[in-house]
């Protein structure tokens, strides 16, 4: 897997209580355990329900359309959703986006905006951290209904 | 000092420390970090004060529970 490395400042106090933290929990450096600490902190975030701000760029991805076509679109992502301009039928150049789910390529809801989806995708993103995708349905028909 | 440094950190923060993370990561990290209005490192820094302040209030928590539970413990020390 790829990754990058970037430093994080603190003063002297900080930096002496974070080796410290690292140390009791086993880690070999302080930056192995403000990743760890950063994550969690977002996972209580997604456990209390609140929406996760993402972080869209522009990409592209594959979704699966609704009479079962695999159709490699481009739009903006910030895993695991990604967002197109067109509908469940293919893409266009009308004003309606699609939100997709990336992993299974499955769309999740046609709206209005891209900002539409965006705000349902943060809203889907603590659910399917808990791993309950078969509950989606409440919170998109909910964003369907208010985007119309 | 970056014009993100300048924003996000007390001018005492001298000390750095190195974290590797993916792509993924480091763009939820920043996506938080805007949330919040701080940088990236920003909000690492202050996920890991928060991590060590619940930690510290759950030992205290428990431990006084213990207390309560178990006095006879705690009665030679």
């Amino acid at each position: 897997m790829k990754t990058a490395a970037f430093t994080v400042h603190g003063t002297a106090e900080q930096s002496i209580r974070w080796k410290r933290a690292a140390e009791a929990e086993g880690h070999r450096s302080a930056g192995t355990w403000l990743a760890l600490a950063a994550d969690a902190y977002l996972r209580v975030r997604a456990r209390a329900g609140q929406p996760i701000a993402l972080a869209w760029h522009l990409g592209a991805f594959t979704a699966r359309m609704m009479d079962g076509r695999e159709v490699g679109v481009r739009g903006v992502v910030s895993p695991p959703f990604g967002v197109f301009c067109g509908n469940s039928h293919g893409p266009d150049g009308n004003k309606r986006r699609t939100l997709v789910h990336l992993p299974t390529g499955r769309v999740i809801a046609t709206l209005r905006s891209s900002r539409q989806c965006r705000a349902l995708a943060a809203e889907l993103a603590p659910v399917l951290l808990r791993g309950e995708l078969p509950d989606l349905m409440p919170v998109v028909d909910r964003h369907v209904r208010e985007a119309q | 000092m970056s014009w993100d440094t300048k924003q996000s950190y007390p001018m005492t923060a001298l000390r750095t420390v190195t974290v590797k993370a993916t792509d993924w990561q480091r763009a939820r990290w920043e996506a938080e970090g805007k949330r919040l209005g701080v940088s990236r490192g920003a909000f690492m820094a202050w996920a890991a004060d928060m991590a060590i302040g619940f930690r510290e209030a759950y030992n205290k928590v428990t431990e006084d529970h213990d207390r309560e539970m178990h006095p006879e413990k705690y009665k030679a020390l």
